[in-house]
């Protein structure tokens, strides 16, 4: 059996990716996510050198910190000359403060022995070393994202939909788009413990986009991503032994550990997929049923 | 043979460079993510060749890994269509799908195989020339030293070939059809190199680090070059210098050589961000001032010349009066001034400034002319 707060750890990141995936997928920043996350590593390993501290509230304000940094050298990057294409800009600052935090990898562990175990659960994500302070970390942040989100709703649909028309208009806040983008940061640093750098991003796009496959309007598709959000980071814990223990019945080595965020991120394109599969099935279907009316009709 | 310490030295020099310049064709053809997605979703090919080969050696993993690169960009693009034409919505949601298996697959490896999940993703540049080529008892030097080898020297055999169209190919492929060449064909030989240089550089560059010495040497080129002879040669210069830094960090303090020479290619970036000649930071902003300055000084000369005309000179084009009726800063104003006499456009009459007699026609010409800013 997990952990009653490895469970509710699990469930609370689902859904404050849903909320948070749904709005980036809007924008059409699939990728900023992906590059936010690997730009919060330096943070971490800096801060994990600094104070030798395993508490993820500690670290989590240094990898937050680099992960704004990590957006500010993109709006510098956008800056810059005109010939930069934004692709390039993503992968540079990506594998940028990646790299970065990678060559201070190896002196922090010199300096504070045994924090390597540490530093990997957060490359994939290990939520066997989840505790309650970790959850309260990560609940605060979806308490805000969630005040924030219904407190300015309209003025951040029509920042996802029309930012073009939105400028023209006096009601709108300068400060709501900032603040959209540091939420996010908050979001993805939050999930560092479940999800891993390597793959909370894909969080990001795999509920939203099948909560938009399955229905065209923002609200529900928004309620509808947290939902699966929810239920999926839930039952991940419960994949992960499953997946665990079918190995060790396999090969009978007992040592293994099963990252979650992997897990979790292939359940969620799974299920994205799975929603593709069946809005092509139900078109084909009324393709069909249409045809054999006006057929009938002729 | 070499001692290691050199080996690693020349291993970096060898990634470096091919990754480069497959990099640097790739950004020209703007996808620079197609590296990070390509170096992500061949790991579910390394899972996959483990499981079904039983071991971590097997040469045949690395048909394996490059099958599951292509198979991912397929489904991208495949997706994209689905989706509406988003491919960055299509790469987020294939390539960590095919990380996932991999790593998946990886972890619940026995841990007997010795696959290290770590050093997959962060690479491993200082141990990489652990790994031998024997033959007949001799011992030829780090492995994938010779497959890096033998990689760019098909990428300089497929330069060669493509060279003389090679402009057609990357910039117009419509064009180049249109010619009578067949570019789906280049790009795609194009593609399974560049498939094959990641696989190969990912043991010693890890899957994320890799996309550092694809993309910054290409792009510290595009900010310094204006052909594509110049755009190659100093990706080349840009990848081994990353290379030789690199190295010589770790030689002072105790670090990845994998981070340090990723580190070095960005570092390389940032400074021609900064200070290239013409698109540098610097330079544009330098540029940019001048542009104002001068627009000052025409606007001046406007309005000197258009008062003149309408014969209220005496109250518009008072000296003291200038700040006031153009709402600009001093320092400026003083600065344009001194510009329109320097350039012998206008001049001091007394308590007035009134134009020159080139000043009079430049007025004169900027204000006829919706064109006005063209130079002097």
């Amino acid at each position: 059996m997990p952990d009653f707060a490895v469970v509710v750890g699990c469930a609370l990141t689902g859904i404050l990716y849903g909320l948070l995936g749904s709005f980036s997928l809007a924008r059409n920043q699939a990728l900023l996510g992906d590059v936010l996350s690997h730009a919060a590593w330096p943070g971490l390993v800096l801060m994990l050198g600094l104070t030798g501290s395993r508490n993820f509230a500690i670290l989590g304000i240094g990898a937050c910190l680099a992960g704004l940094a990590g957006m500010a050298v993109l709006d510098l990057l956008g800056r810059g000359s005109k010939r930069m294409k934004p692709d390039a800009r993503l992968a540079l600052v990506l594998s940028g403060f990646f790299a970065v935090g990678m060559l201070m990898a190896r002196p922090v562990q010199t300096i504070r022995p045994g924090s390597q175990g540490h530093l990997q659960a957060f490359l994939f994500g290990q939520t066997a070393a989840l505790v309650w302070p970790d959850v309260a970390v990560i609940a605060t942040v979806l308490a805000l994202s969630l005040i924030f989100v219904v407190s300015r709703w309209r003025d951040l649909t029509v920042l996802c939909f029309d930012p073009v028309w939105r400028q023209t208009t006096p009601a709108a806040s300068m400060a709501t788009s900032p603040l959209l983008d540091t939420i996010l940061v908050l979001g993805i640093v939050a999930g560092l413990p479940v999800a891993g750098v390597a793959l909370v991003s894909a969080l990001l796009v795999c509920l939203p986009v099948t909560a938009r496959v399955l229905t065209k309007r923002f609200l529900p598709g928004t309620v509808l991503a947290m939902l699966l959000g929810g239920f999926l980071g839930a039952s991940a814990p419960w994949m992960v032994m499953a997946l665990e223990s079918l190995a060790q019945n396999y090969h009978g080595d007992s040592t293994l550990r099963l990252p979650t965020g992997p897990v979790f991120v292939l359940a969620g394109a799974m299920c994205a997929g799975g929603a593709l599969v069946l809005r092509q099935l139900v078109r084909s279907f009324r393709l069909k049923a249409s045809g054999a009316i006006s057929h009938a009709a002729d | 043979m070499l001692p290691i310490e050199w080996e690693v030295l020349l291993l970096g020099c060898l990634t470096a460079t091919a990754c480069g310049i497959v990099g640097a064709l790739a950004l020209l053809r703007k996808q620079a993510l197609m590296g990070d997605a390509l170096g992500h979703s061949l790991l579910a090919g390394i899972g996959a060749g483990f499981w079904l080969l039983g071991s971590s050696r097997s040469p045949w993993l690395f048909p394996c890994a490059v099958g599951s690169g292509l198979l991912a960009i397929l489904l991208v693009e495949f997706l994209a269509k689905q989706l509406g034409g988003n491919q960055a919505t299509a790469l987020g949601l294939i390539f960590p799908a095919f990380f996932s298996i991999g790593i998946i697959l990886i972890s619940l490896a026995p841990k007997s195989a010795h696959i290290d999940l770590d050093r997959v993703v962060t690479g491993n540049l200082d141990l990489a020339p652990l790994d031998r080529l024997m033959a007949n008892g001799h011992d030829f030097g780090p492995r994938v030293a010779w497959s890096m080898a033998l990689a760019l020297g098909f990428i300089g055999f497929y330069l060669a070939a493509y060279w003389r169209h090679l402009h057609w190919i990357l910039f117009d492929p419509a064009g180049a059809h249109a010619m009578g060449l067949n570019p789906d064909r280049a790009l795609s030989i194009l593609l399974l190199l560049t498939t094959c240089v990641i696989t190969l550089a990912f043991e010693t560059m890890g899957t994320v680090m890799v996309v550092s010495l694809l993309v910054a040497p290409g792009a510290t080129a595009w900010l310094l070059s204006r052909n594509l002879t110049n755009y190659l040669t100093i990706t080349l210069a840009v990848s081994l210098g990353a290379a030789l830094t690199g190295r010589l960090t770790t030689l002072a303090i105790d670090a990845s050589t994998t981070a340090a020479t990723s580190c070095a290619a960005l570092a390389l970036f940032g400074t021609a961000f900064m200070l290239a000649p013409h698109e540098g930071l610097l330079a544009r902003w330098r540029s940019s001032i001048k542009t104002r300055e001068r627009l000052d000084a025409r606007l001046i000369l406007v309005h000197l010349w258009h008062h003149e005309v309408r014969g209220d000179a005496e109250i518009e084009c008072l000296a003291s009066a200038l700040e006031h009726h153009l709402n600009m800063p001093v320092d400026r104003l003083t600065k344009a001034l001194d510009r329109l006499v320097r350039d012998q456009l206008a001049e001091k009459n007394g308590p007035l400034w009134q134009t020159t007699k080139a000043g009079t026609l430049l007025g004169r010409s900027v204000v006829e002319d919706d064109t006005g800013n063209r130079e002097d």
